[in-house]
C-alpha cells in the first residue's frame, strides 16, 4: 500500500499515530519523522524517570527508535501505536537494568564514586520525595504508575504494554499507590 | 485497620462525595495527596535534550531506515521456523526406518503423530507472531494434550530391551532439535526476550525430532517414551528460554 501523497507540515499535525505509522511501514519515511518529533521527548523523560539516569535515557531512546525501525514489520495495522512504542521502551529499560547497563552520574556528568547520597533537607519539596519514594518501588509497578499517572495511559494500553492482563496492572498500580503512601507517611512523620 | 475507602485515593475517578469524606479521614487525604503528588513529581522530569540533541538520538534510527528500506514482515520468520522444523522431520521421516510397534493401533499411531504435528506448526508460528500472551499460553496446554496422547496411544511393548538403551533414541530427538532450535533462536533476537516465546520455540523444535522417533522407534514401553521421547522435548523446552536469556536482542519491540 503506498503512502497517498508527501506529508505536509500542516497535515502531519492532523494525522493520527496510526495512521502514520501504517504510512511508514508502506515506506514513507516522512512518517517517522513526525512520529520521532511527536513522541521522542516523552519516551526520553519516561525513561529516564524509570532509570534515573539522563546518558541510559538517551541510549535507551535511541535503541527504542531503532527498535520501532527495525521492527515495523510486526505492528499490527488496526492496533494502537503509543502502547507499542511504550513496549519497546519498557523492553529496552528492562533489559539494560538485567544486564547492569545502566548509570547514574552525578550533577556535573561523572559516575559517582559511592552511593548517591540523599539530597539535604533544605532541598527536599513534596516533588523530590514522590520521585525518590517511586524509585523505591519494584519495577512492575514503577512502570504502571509512570506510564498510567504521567504518560497518560490507560490500564489496558499498559496491559498491552507490558504483555500482561489488564487485571495485573491494575494491581501493581494499587499495590504501587499503597506503598507510596506508606513511603511518603514515613517521610512526613520523620519531618514533623 | 485501614478505611473502607482508602482505595478510592488511587482512583481517576473517586465518588462524588470522597472529597467530603477525605476531610475527615486522615488516612484518605495522605494517600490521595500521594496520588496527586505523583502527577506533580512529572513536572520535575529531567528536561528533554535540546532540538539538535534530540534529532541526534533519531542517527541510528535513520541509519538503520536507510540501510533497510522495506519493513521485513513477522510472518517470514514464521515461515523460516516452521519450514526448519518440518524439513527436519521430513528428513528424518525419509531416512529412518518406519516401525509401528510403539503404537497400539494404526489409527492411534496417526492421531499421536497429527497431535504433535499440531504442537510443532502451533509452537512455531506462535514463538514470534506479534500476538497477545494469552495465545502463547495456550501451548502448554495443548503440548500436554498430546504428551497424554502419546502415553494414551502406545503399544506399552518394550520389546524386552534394558531401560538405559532409550539413550540412543533421546539423543537423536535431541540432534534433531538442533538445526531448527537453532533457526528458531535467531529469529527470536528480531524481537524482545520473553520466556514463552523461547519455550514455543525449544518446543516446536523438539517436537520435529519427536515426531521423527514416533514414526522409527519400535519401542512402545510407557517408562521408555516418558524418559527418551517426551523428556527431550521438556528439556530443550526449558533450556531454550535460558540460552535466549543470554542473547542480545536486535531488537526491543514485543
Amino acid at each position: 500500500m503506498k503512502p497517498d501523497g508527501p506529508l505536509l507540515r500542516t497535515d502531519a499535525e492532523l494525522v493520527s499515530d496510526e495512521a502514520l505509522m501504517e504510512r511508514f511501514c508502506a515506506g514513507d519515511t516522512a512518517a517517522f519523522d513526525v512520529l520521532f518529533v511527536r513522541h521522542a521527548p516523552a519516551v526520553r523523560g519516561y525513561l529516564g524517570q524509570l532509570l534515573k539516569s539522563a546518558q541510559t535515557a538517551d541510549d535507551l531512546t535511541q535503541q527504542t527508535f531503532l527498535s520501532l525501525v527495525r521492527s515495523r514489520g510486526r505492528f499490527i495495522a488496526g492496533h494502537r501505536f503509543k502502547p507499542w512504542l511504550y513496549a519497546i521502551a519498557t523492553n529496552a529499560a528492562r533489559d539494560a537494568l538485567r544486564r547492569g547497563h545502566t548509570e547514574s552520574l552525578t550533577d556535573d556528568g561523572a559516575l559517582p564514586d559511592s552511593p548517591a547520597e540523599p539530597a539535604p533537607e533544605s532541598d527536599r519539596g513534596l516533588k523530590r520525595q514522590v520521585l525518590a519514594a517511586l524509585h523505591q518501588l519494584p519495577l512492575a509497578q514503577r512502570e504502571a504508575i509512570f506510564m498510567h499517572r504521567f504518560e497518560g495511559l490507560s490500564f489496558a494500553d499498559i496491559a498491552q504494554a507490558a504483555g500482561v492482563p489488564e487485571s495485573t496492572v491494575k494491581v501493581r498500580a494499587h499495590r504501587g499507590y499503597q506503598r507510596l503512601r506508606e513511603l511518603l507517611q514515613g517521610l512526613w512523620e520523620e519531618t514533623k | 485497620m485501614s478505611c473502607p475507602r482508602l482505595s478510592e485515593a488511587f482512583s481517576d475517578t473517586p465518588a462524588l462525595d470522597f472529597a467530603a469524606h477525605r476531610a475527615s479521614c486522615s488516612e484518605c487525604h495522605q494517600a490521595r495527596q500521594a496520588y496527586e503528588a505523583v502527577a506533580a513529581g512529572a513536572s520535575a522530569a529531567p528536561v528533554s535534550p535540546d532540538a539538535p540533541a534530540l534529532r541526534a538520538l533519531a542517527h541510528a534510527a535513520r541509519a538503520e531506515l536507510a540501510a533497510h528500506p522495506v519493513a521485513r514482515r513477522w510472518w517470514l520468520d514464521a515461515v523460516a521456523l516452521v519450514a526448519a522444523c518440518a524439513g527436519t522431520f521430513a528428513c528424518a521421516a525419509v531416512m529412518m526406518p518406519w516401525s509401528h510397534s510403539q503404537h497400539r493401533s494404526s489409527a492411534a499411531g496417526v492421531a499421536v503423530a497429527v497431535a504433535w504435528a499440531a504442537v510443532m506448526l502451533a509452537a512455531g508460528a506462535l514463538a514470534v507472531a506479534p500476538l497477545a500472551l494469552r495465545w502463547r499460553q495456550l501451548l502448554l496446554p495443548l503440548a500436554g494434550l498430546a504428551a497424554l496422547a502419546t502415553l494414551w496411544g502406545a503399544s506399552q511393548l518394550d520389546l524386552g530391551r534394558p531401560l538405559w538403551s532409550g539413550v540412543g533414541c533421546a539423543a537423536i530427538e535431541l540432534a534433531l532439535a538442533a538445526a531448527p532450535l537453532a533457526v528458531a533462536l535467531w529469529a527470536l533476537t528480531r524481537f524482545a526476550f520473553e520466556p514463552l516465546r523461547a519455550l514455543a520455540a525449544g518446543l516446536a523444535a523438539a517436537s520435529a525430532g519427536l515426531l521423527a522417533q514416533h514414526l522409527h522407534c519400535p519401542n512402545g514401553g510407557l517408562n521408555h517414551l516418558v524418559l527418551f521421547h517426551l523428556g527431550p522435548v521438556a528439556l530443550v523446552s526449558v533450556l531454550a528460554p535460558l540460552v535466549r536469556r543470554g542473547m542480545t536482542s536486535r531488537s526491543h519491540a514485543p
